[in-house]
């Protein structure tokens, strides 16, 4: 008899609970890839965006919605009214902002994606030169979906190691760490392609300067493991300049605070690397040529490891964490914990021993 | 006994009269008329008491009755009755012939390696088959028999010394206390023996090889024959046994572990794999990895049902193809096959009634389902698909989950001839882990499983220790 009840009260629930659970098949919805902010003239937000197509009919083999509103939340809303599906975000791999909206600053765009269950923390973040509607509702003629060669162009540079990544969670971790700024991926349409040659650098939200992906190289060897990759680099060898190519680079970084008082950082690069390419013959085989090219190439990761910190700090930006190292260390020292403000204030003054090396493990089979 | 088939042919031989009584389909005719007839007709002209007779006759299983109530017992059994006039002892020859056909290959539980033969009809000959494994006096069986009408003789088997004596009590008290009129199949008495009835995971295998049932025995655990069944019943039973066949032990053990871990996938997969379907096409479309997206939007694009309705109709038309396969004469049985492939693969596509990645789902699910060894453990699975579909499709991921958690606390709850069911997992007993997702080789197995309690739980010490690498 008690077990009966059970079952009817099990019964009873699948029967009363099951409207609780609301339904998005699939097939009903709009799912969006690419999601782009722009800054419209009435200082209302553009919103674009690019639809996964699925009917296999259709003419057009993407969909491009924009609409202007105070909030993106409220951009969801206005598009929803042009659309004969509901459009939900789940799928959003990446999203864009125009840079003129990130230099006012973004945090309230990037929070309410955080704050959307359905988004995964996956979603890469980027900046565009000039509009992003004019980036999502350009014809590309070789890509059908802007959205997916969006989101395939920029985890390629990735995961190649030639870009850094900048997802959604990676954003906000950079963003609420005391002493560490975010970066961004710098998109740019020049005709009919995409040119991702430039990192956007920001100071807490905002938008404040670029490098070129070359000094994004040494920007990524500090903040990360650095596991494969190349880099072409001008030597000095014999008073002879000349250029190289550093091929399965890996290295490690060690960052210590050498002095609190006049802050003053240890910055140890160690890499691994293999000579692809020489452009002149210079016997490898002999330990004290290629001691002099290790040298060689020391010194110039050296100079342009000190030139991008000399950069940075001109920027006032903090991307590799120094102030959160910093922050760390004095804290152990006894003191107080720093604020954001405090933090970059300190790092104004930071000088840095940049001290580089490198073991060249293979230099080809034939050289 | 009024069977009017019944014999009754009197003899004269001297100065004797003899009377027979048999039941002519049951008695082997030609020892009748060959052996019995012919001494008949020698026995001493003068008078001759039964226990002449009991002494000389040449028929092994002879014996004597003086309650005539006792007779029909025997004459239903295949046995003849035979009185000397003038005496008050009638004598009872066992010259039966019971129609049973001849030893098969094992057609429900097939192996590609190892023994073919299965049990047959015959209780005779199944326990002869046994004893053929297990040379040895230990093998015991204890015979009840039940069933107020159908008087089935049922035997149950264990190993001396191996057995946990309180399983095989569990067991005769079981039988025993039944009070019933006919159990003409183990497939009867296995569910009315067992723990639980309103499971429906089957909690002692049924199993037709004898090469299992002979590992089983020597694993110390008790073995129920039914007269008429070619299927035995094993207990206690782990719910990880029912994905164990005896093939395992007879392939290297990479290979029997690759393919234990195969079948246990092979469970999940076929509970969750359609249901999965159901609950990401209806709920969570953010799960679906973005290579996937576009072709499973256009192949459910013209399909005009919610995904929960077109899942279970499709489940549903390869249950209406398994069971047609099942029920069909042999020969028409084939082209089920063809009709249900080309059925389903091509034209319900075609038409708009399912999506093409669902057929594939569905099919996998199906034959996964095929990998267990236990018929009744494959049915059950089948049949759980649907109400996990079913919550799939009104609560989603999280429907998945609670019919996942009811299933396992319902599984955790049972037991086996009152040992727990689940055993390798809970209670926790590394040494049967041994021998459960993944099969040790065999210098690691030394000792009987915990799930027995044998009272000598030791296998092989010696074998052990010379096995063991490095020595």
């Amino acid at each position: 008899m008690k077990r009966l009840r059970l079952l009817v009260h099990y019964l009873l629930m699948v029967a009363l609970l099951n409207g609780c659970g609301e339904q998005q098949v699939l097939e009903k919805l709009g799912l969006a890839v690419a999601v782009g902010y722009d800054l419209s003239k009435d200082g209302q937000l553009l919103g674009t965006t690019v639809f996964y197509q699925i009917d296999p009919e259709a003419r057009e083999l993407v969909t491009v919605i924009s609409g202007t509103a105070h909030t993106s939340k409220g951009l969801t809303l206005s598009q929803n009214r042009e659309s004969s599906k509901k459009i939900v975000g789940g799928q959003i791999r990446v999203v864009v902002y125009h840079d003129e909206l990130a230099r006012k600053g973004i945090l309230a765009l990037v929070e309410n994606l955080t704050r959307d269950a359905s988004i995964g923390s996956n979603v890469y973040l980027t900046v565009a030169k000039g509009r992003a509607y004019d980036i999502l509702t350009h014809r590309y003629p070789e890509n059908s979906n802007i959205g997916i060669y969006l989101y395939q162009a920029i985890r390629q540079n990735i995961d190649g190691e030639n870009m850094i990544s900048s997802k959604l969670h990676e954003f906000m971790k950079d963003y609420y760490a005391i002493g560490k700024d975010p970066v961004m991926p710098y998109i740019e349409r020049v005709k009919n392609e995409l040119h991702i040659n430039q990192i956007a650098l920001f100071r807490d939200q905002r938008l404040v300067a670029e490098i070129t992906t070359r000094e994004g190289f040494f920007l990524k060897v500090l903040r990360e493991r650095y596991n494969k990759g190349e880099l072409e680099i001008n030597i000095a060898l014999d008073k002879k300049r000349l250029f190289t190519v550093i091929e399965h680079i890996s290295s490690k970084k060690q960052m210590k605070v050498l002095d609190l008082e006049k802050p003053r950082f240890s910055v140890k690069v160690k890499m691994t690397a293999q000579i692809q390419e020489m452009a002149e013959k210079i016997d490898l085989s002999k330990p004290e040529q290629l001691n002099k090219v290790q040298k060689a190439i020391e010194l110039a990761v050296k100079k342009e490891t000190e030139q991008l910190l000399e950069k940075l700090r001109k920027h006032d930006v903090d991307p590799v964490g120094f102030g959160e190292i910093y922050n760390i260390a004095s804290q152990k020292s006894g003191k107080k914990k720093l604020s954001k403000d405090e933090c970059r204030e300190i790092m104004k003054r930071a000088k840095y021993d940049v001290d580089v090396e490198i073991k060249i493990l293979r230099t080809g089979v034939i050289g | 006994m009024r069977n009017p088939r019944l014999v009754f042919r009197n003899l004269s031989c001297g100065t004797n009269s003899l009377l027979l009584a048999y039941l002519p389909y049951l008695v082997d005719t030609v020892i009748l008329q060959q052996v019995l007839l012919p001494y008949f007709e020698r026995l001493p002209e003068e008078k001759v008491v039964p226990d002449t007779i009991l002494g000389n006759v040449p028929v092994a299983h002879v014996t004597q009755t003086m309650d005539y109530r006792q007779v029909s017992d025997y004459l239903v059994r295949g046995w003849i009755y035979l009185q000397i006039e003038g005496t008050a002892c009638g004598i009872l020859l066992y010259v039966a012939r019971i129609p049973s056909r001849s030893l098969g290959e094992a057609q429900v539980e097939t192996q590609i390696f190892g023994p073919q033969v299965s049990f047959t009809e015959a209780l005779e000959t199944n326990l002869g088959i046994l004893q053929g494994y297990l040379s040895t006096d230990l093998l015991t069986n204890v015979s009840i028999t039940i069933g107020k009408r159908s008087m089935t003789n049922v035997e149950v088997c264990f190993m001396e010394e191996l057995a946990a004596p309180e399983n095989v009590q569990t067991v005769i008290q079981r039988i025993s206390d039944l009070d019933i009129d006919g159990v003409i199949d183990s497939g009867k008495l296995v569910q009315l023996i067992d723990d639980n009835t309103f499971s429906i995971f089957p909690q002692l295998i049924l199993t037709e090889r004898p090469d299992h049932v002979s590992e089983a025995l020597l694993e110390g655990k008790v073995v129920v024959f039914v007269e008429g069944s070619p299927f035995a019943i094993v207990g206690p039973s782990s719910f990880v046994d029912f994905f164990k066949s005896n093939e395992d032990l007879y392939v290297r053990w990479q290979m029997a572990s690759f393919i234990r871990l195969l079948r246990f996938s092979a469970l999940f997969v076929s509970l969750f794999f359609t249901a999965t379907y159901v609950a990401a096409l209806t709920f969570h479309y953010e799960m679906i990895p973005s290579a996937l997206l576009v072709s499973l939007v256009k192949s459910r694009s013209k399909v005009p049902f919610p995904p929960l309705f077109e899942a279970l109709l499709l489940e549903m038309i390869i249950e209406f193809l398994r069971e047609a396969g099942a029920r069909l004469p042999f020969k028409v049985g084939q082209t089920i096959g063809i009709v249900g492939g080309i059925v389903i693969g091509q034209a319900a596509v075609a038409a708009g009634f399912t999506s093409n990645i669902l057929i594939m789902i569905v099919a996998l699910s199906a034959l996964a389902s095929f990998t267990f060894p236990s018929y009744m453990m494959s049915t059950a699975v089948r049949i759980l698909r649907f109400p996990i579909i079913l919550l799939a499709g009104i609560w989603g991921g999280f429907g998945i989950m609670l019919g996942a958690s009811f299933l396992l606390i319902h599984i955790l709850r049972q037991s086996s001839l009152g040992r727990p069911f689940f055993l390798p997992f809970f209670p926790f007993r590394l040494h049967d882990f041994k021998n459960s997702l993944i099969r040790f080789p065999f210098y690691s197995l030394g000792k009987r499983p915990v799930m027995t309690r044998s009272p000598d739980d030791t296998r092989a010490p010696d074998e052990v220790e010379k096995k063991r690498p490095g020595q």
